[in-house]
C-alpha cells in the first residue's frame, strides 16, 4: 500500500514534519534493517539510510543524488527509471554492478508515497551463496557411496541417502519414519546393540561393524559410524550414521586367513620336508657303502615318512659310461604284496627320529624277493638312445612327470611297459655333468597322483644322493685299487724278501766258494804230499796206517767242498726235451746200492707223459737228493712210491716215504740252507734242489707226520718259459 | 819224452805236480800264472796243458783262449777246485776237467788219455 506522505511534490520532504516528527522519522528509516531510498518525481535522492549505502557499496550519504547516479551503465540506469516509473511491491531481484565495481544482487521493493518513490533494497547475495551451498551438500550427499542416515535420538529415520536405499532394497518414502532397529541383524549380540542404544541416549559416537539385514531378509557386514548432531545450545538434534558394505572385505578377509593359514601349513609342511632332506642328506654321507646308499635312497623314496612312492627304481651307470643298467629297486607288486611288506615295515619300531627309522628300515627291510627287482633286471638302455625318457632325463638333465603315458617330450613306450604303469616320474642323477644314474618312482598301488612337491622335494634329494652314490662308488673303486696296490706291494715284498734271500745266498755261496777255494788248495797239497810218502812207505810200515789216515781225512774234506761248492751255485738250467720216466728210472737204477743197504724197496706208479723241457743235470740231481733224503729216513726197511703224472699245464712227481718223517717244527725248515739231521750231510741238499725247481718255474711241497713218512711234490710247467734267472757267474 | 806243461799258481801244487808227474814219466814245465803259460807254450811247445782256472793276473780262461790262438790241438785239461766248470769245459774249448784233488789218480788217468805211453 502507497504512503501518502502530503502532496507536496516539491522534493522537500522535510517541511511537511515538525522537528519532533522528523527526528522519529529519520530513527525509523536509519536503524530499518532494510536499505531505504527516498526519490522524488525528479529521481533525485531526499533521503537515504546507512544501509542502502552498505549495500550499494557507496561510501557517504546518498542523500542529493540522482538515482542515475547510483549505477553504473545504461541497462541499470534503465532498470532504475522502470522501478521509479512503474513502482511495485513485488520484489525484483536484479544484478548491479557496485560502485566499488562488485556485481551485487539486490532485492528492491518499490512504492510511491505521495509524490515520493520509496525504495527498500535487501542484499541477496548470502542468501544465493547458503542456498548454493546446501545444494551442493545434498548433492554429495546424494552422490556419497556410503550409506547415510540421519535419526533421532529414539532411533527414528528421518533422511537417507540413495546409497542407503539401495543397499537395503527400499524406497526413501518406505525408509522414513522406520526404527533404526528394524535394519539390524540377530547375528550381532544383544550386549552390543545395548552399548549403542547407550552410546545414542548419551549422545556419544559409536564405531564400530555389525551385520544389518536387507529388504529381502539376506545380511551384510557394515562399518559403522554413528556421530551426535549437536546444535548451537548442545541440544542434540539427531544423529548421523555413516555406514560402509564390508561384505566384500570382510570375505576377502576370510580368504585371506585362509590363506595365511595354508601358507603357514605349507611354511611347516615344507620346512619339515626340508629337514626331512636334511636328515636323509646327513644319513647317506654317514652311510658307508655303496650297496647301502642305493637302499637307503630307495627307502627314502618309498618310506611312509618321507616321500610315500609305492615303488623306486634305481639305475646306474655301467663303468664305460655307455649304459643305464637296472640296479635295484625297491616296492611291492601287488597291493597283497604291498601290505605284506607294509605290515613288515610296520613291525619294526618306529624311532622318533626320521634318521633312526630309515636306519632300522635300512637294516631290516628286506629286496630282492619282490617283483620291482624283478623288473630293474629288464631296465636297461643305451645312452645314445634318446627316444628313451631315462636318457633324455640324463640329456635335458631334468625330471619328467609321465602321466597317462604323456609328458612334455615324446618318447619310447616301451617303458610302460616294462614297469606296467603309465603314471611315473623320472629324475636324473647327475654329478657334475656326468650321468651317475636314473630314479624312477610311481605309485602304481595307491594310484596316488604325483605332484609337483614330490617332483621338486625328491629331485633335491636324488641330486644328494648322486653326489653320495658317486662318492661311496669312487670311494670303492679306491678301496679296490688300494687293495690292488696291497697285494701288489705285498708281492713286491715277498719278491724283495726272495731277493735278499737270493742275495745273501749269493754273498754267502760267493763266500763259501772262497773259502772252500782257499781251503781245498792246503788240502790238496796235504793229501797229494802223503800219498807221495804213502807210496814210499807201503803197508809195512809203522806211520803208515796213520798217513792213511790223514790221506782219507783229506779226502774227505774234498769232498764236503766239493759238495758245497757245486750245490752251492746252481747255474740257471738248461732246458731240452727229456724224458722225465726215463730219467727217473736212471737215478732208481743208480740209487740200487743205497736202497739195497736200507732195505728199501722202491715203486714207480707213471702215467705216460710226454717229453718237457727241463735240465737233466739238475734234475737228475734233484731226483737223487730228494730220494737218498727218503731212503735214508727209513729205518728198518720201507717203501718209497714215485708217481709221476699229468696235472693241467704242469707235471707233477710226488715221492712218498715211510721212513720217520719229519717234526713239524723242523718243516718250514727243511729248505733253509745248512740245515740237515744227518751226520753226513751238507745242510744244502734239499736247498739247493728247491732253488734248481724255482729256476725252473715249478714248486716243491713237503707234507709230513712224524712215525709215518713223508709225501714231496714237485711241479714243473710243460711249457718252456723264459728261465727266472740268470747265474752268470762262472 | 811228453812235456807238458802245468799252469798253477800255489807254489806247493806246483811242486806235488812236478814230482808226481816227473814220476810218472814225463818232461814237466811249470808257469805260475797265465802270462808266463802263454809264453811258456810258445817257447817250450808242450804235448798237453793241465791249467786252473781261478789265479792272480790272467785267469785260466783267458789263458786257454790265447794258447788255443797258437795252437789248436793240444789237449788242456782243467784243474780247477770248482767243481761247476765239469758241466760247461767244453764251451771254454777244453778237452777235459779234473777236479782238484789230493788223490792225483784221476788227474793222471785223464793225463794219460791223451799222452800214451812210448817207449
Amino acid at each position: 500500500m502507497p504512503y501518502d506522505l502530503g502532496n507536496d511534490n516539491t522534493g522537500d520532504l522535510g517541511s511537511t514534519l515538525n522537528p519532533a516528527q522528523e527526528a522519529v522519522f529519520d530513527a525509523v528509516i536509519q536503524h530499518a534493517p532494510l536499505g531505504i531510498i527516498i526519490i522524488n518525481d525528479g529521481g533525485i535522492i531526499v533521503r537515504s539510510n546507512k544501509k542502502a549505502s552498505q549495500i550499494l557499496e557507496n561510501p557517504g550519504s546518498l542523500d542529493g543524488r540522482h538515482l542515475e547516479e547510483l549505477v553504473q551503465n545504461d541497462a541499470e540506469k534503465e532498470l532504475f527509471l522502470s522501478l521509479m516509473h512503474s513502482p511495485s511491491v513485488t520484489p525484483k531481484l536484479i544484478k548491479i554492478n557496485s560502485y566499488s565495481g562488485n556485481e551485487i544482487e539486490v532485492q528492491i521493493i518499490s512504492c510511491r508515497i505521495g509524490s515520493f518513490i520509496c525504495l527498500y533494497l535487501e542484499d541477496c547475495s548470502k542468501i544465493l551463496t547458503l542456498e548454493q551451498e546446501l545444494r551442493s551438500f545434498k548433492t554429495a550427499i546424494n552422490s556419497a557411496a556410503d550409506a547415510i542416515l540421519l535419526f533421532d535420538k529414539d532411533g527414528m529415520i528421518f533422511f537417507s541417502n540413495p546409497a542407503f536405499e539401495k543397499q537395503v532394497g527400499l524406497s526413501q518414502e518406505k525408509i522414513l519414519g522406520c526404527e533404526l532397529q528394524c535394519f539390524w541383524s540377530d547375528k550381532d549380540s544383544s550386549e552390543k546393540h545395548n552399548e549403542i542404544w547407550q552410546c545414542i541416549h548419551q549422545a556419544r559416537p559409536w564405531f564400530g561393524e555389525m551385520t544389518w539385514m536387507q529388504s529381502n531378509q539376506s545380511l551384510y557386514d557394515v562399518e559403522v559410524r554413528m556421530t551426535p548432531i549437536l546444535m548451537e545450545e548442545q541440544q542434540v538434534f539427531g544423529f548421523i550414521c555413516v555406514q560402509r558394505n564390508i561384505t566384500e572385505r570382510k570375505r576377502i578377509q576370510q580368504q585371506l586367513l585362509h590363506y595365511s593359514e595354508n601358507l603357514e601349513r605349507l611354511v611347516v609342511d615344507r620346512t619339515k620336508s626340508l629337514s626331512n632332506l636334511h636328515d636323509i642328506t646327513q644319513l647317506f654321507h654317514s652311510t658307508e657303502t655303496l650297496e647301502k646308499r642305493l637302499r637307503l635312497l630307495l627307502i627314502s623314496a618309498t618310506a611312509d615318512e618321507v616321500f610315500r612312492f609305492n615303488r623306486a627304481f634305481l639305475l646306474l651307470t655301467d663303468k664305460s659310461k655307455q649304459y643305464l643298467i637296472g640296479r635295484i629297486a625297491f616296492g611291492p607288486s601287488s597291493p597283497e604284496e604291498a601290505n605284506m611288506v607294509w605290515n613288515r615295515i610296520l613291525g619294526i619300531p618306529r624311532s622318533e627320529s626320521l634318521s633312526d627309522t630309515l636306519l632300522s628300515y635300512l637294516e631290516n627291510a628286506g629286496s630282492g624277493e619282490q617283483r620291482a627287482n624283478q623288473i630293474v633286471q629288464i631296465l636297461s638302455v643305451p645312452l645314445t638312445d634318446e627316444s628313451s625318457i631315462l636318457v633324455l632325463s640324463i640329456i635335458q638333465k631334468r625330471s619328467f612327470l609321465v602321466k597317462n603315458g604323456v609328458t612334455d617330450v615324446h618318447f619310447n613306450q616301451e617303458i610302460i611297459r616294462q614297469l606296467g604303469n603309465d603314471n611315473f616320474a623320472v629324475f636324473p642323477m647327475m654329478v657334475q655333468d656326468e650321468p651317475v644314474g636314473v630314479l624312477i618312482a610311481d605309485n602304481v598301488i595307491t594310484k596316488r597322483p604325483i605332484n609337483e612337491e614330490d617332483i621338486q622335494f625328491l629331485d633335491i634329494l636324488v641330486s644328494q644322493a648322486a653326489l653320495a652314490i658317486a662318492h661311496a662308488d669312487a670311494m670303492e673303486q679306491l678301496a679296490k685299487k688300494m687293495q690292488e696296490t696291497e697285494m701288489a706291494y705285498s708281492e713286491l715284498r715277498a719278491s724283495q724278501e726272495k731277493l735278499i734271500e737270493a742275495s745273501k745266498f749269493a754273498a754267502l755261496g760267493q763266500m763259501a766258494a772262497t773259502v772252500a777255494h782257499e781251503i781245498r788248495t792246503p788240502l790238496v797239497a796235504i793229501g797229494g804230499f802223503i800219498n807221495m810218502m804213502l807210496k814210499k812207505r807201503g803197508p809195512g810200515d809203522a806211520e803208515y796206517s796213520h798217513m792213511k789216515i790223514v790221506k782219507d781225512e783229506a779226502l774227505r774234506m774234498e769232498d764236503v767242498l766239493n759238495r758245497l761248492l757245486f750245490y752251492a751255485r746252481p747255474n740257471s738250467p738248461f732246458k731240452e726235451l727229456h724224458d722225465m720216466n726215463a730219467l727217473i728210472d736212471y737215478v732208481v737204477a743208480l740209487l740200487e746200492a743205497e736202497c739195497e743197504e736200507y732195505d728199501v724197496s722202491i715203486d714207480i706208479e707213471r702215467d705216460y707223459i710226454p717229453m718237457f723241457p727241463f735240465d737233466r743235470n739238475q734234475m737228475r740231481q734233484v731226483l737223487i737228493n730228494i730220494l737218498q733224503n727218503s731212503i735214508q729216513s727209513i729205518e728198518n726197511g720201507g717203501r718209497i712210491t714215485i708217481r709221476l703224472c699229468e696235472d693241467n699245464s704242469d707235471i707233477s712227481i710226488k715221492v712218498c716215504d715211510t721212513g720217520i718223517g719229519i717234526a713239524p717244527k723242523n718243516l718250514s725248515l727243511i729248505f733253509e740252507p745248512f740245515y740237515s739231521t744227518k751226520h753226513t750231510g751238507t745242510g744244502l741238499g734239499m736247498h739247493v734242489s728247491q732253488r734248481i725247481i724255482q729256476n725252473h718255474g715249478g714248486s716243491i711241497h713237503v707234507n709230513s707226520q712224524p712215525g709215518e713218512g713223508t709225501e714231496i711234490e714237485i711241479r714243473l710247467p710243460k711249457e718252456l718259459e723264459a728261465p727266472n734267472e740268470k747265474d752268470s757267474d762262472h | 819224452m811228453k812235456k807238458i806243461l802245468i799252469i798253477e799258481d800255489e807254489v806247493n801244487l806246483r811242486q806235488l805236480y812236478q814230482t808226481e808227474f816227473t814220476e810218472e814219466g814225463y818232461q814237466v814245465v811249470l808257469a805260475k800264472n797265465g802270462f808266463e803259460g802263454i809264453d811258456l807254450c810258445k817257447s817250450e811247445n808242450p804235448d798237453l796243458v793241465v791249467i786252473d782256472i781261478r789265479m792272480p793276473g790272467m785267469d785260466g780262461l783267458d789263458a786257454i783262449s790265447r794258447i788255443l790262438d797258437h795252437d789248436r790241438k793240444r789237449p788242456i785239461i782243467i784243474n780247477s777246485a770248482y767243481p761247476q766248470y765239469q758241466d760247461n769245459f767244453m764251451s771254454w774249448n777244453a778237452d777235459a776237467f779234473v777236479i782238484k784233488s789230493s788223490d792225483l789218480t784221476a788227474l793222471k788217468e785223464k793225463v794219460r788219455s791223451f799222452l800214451p805211453f812210448q817207449e
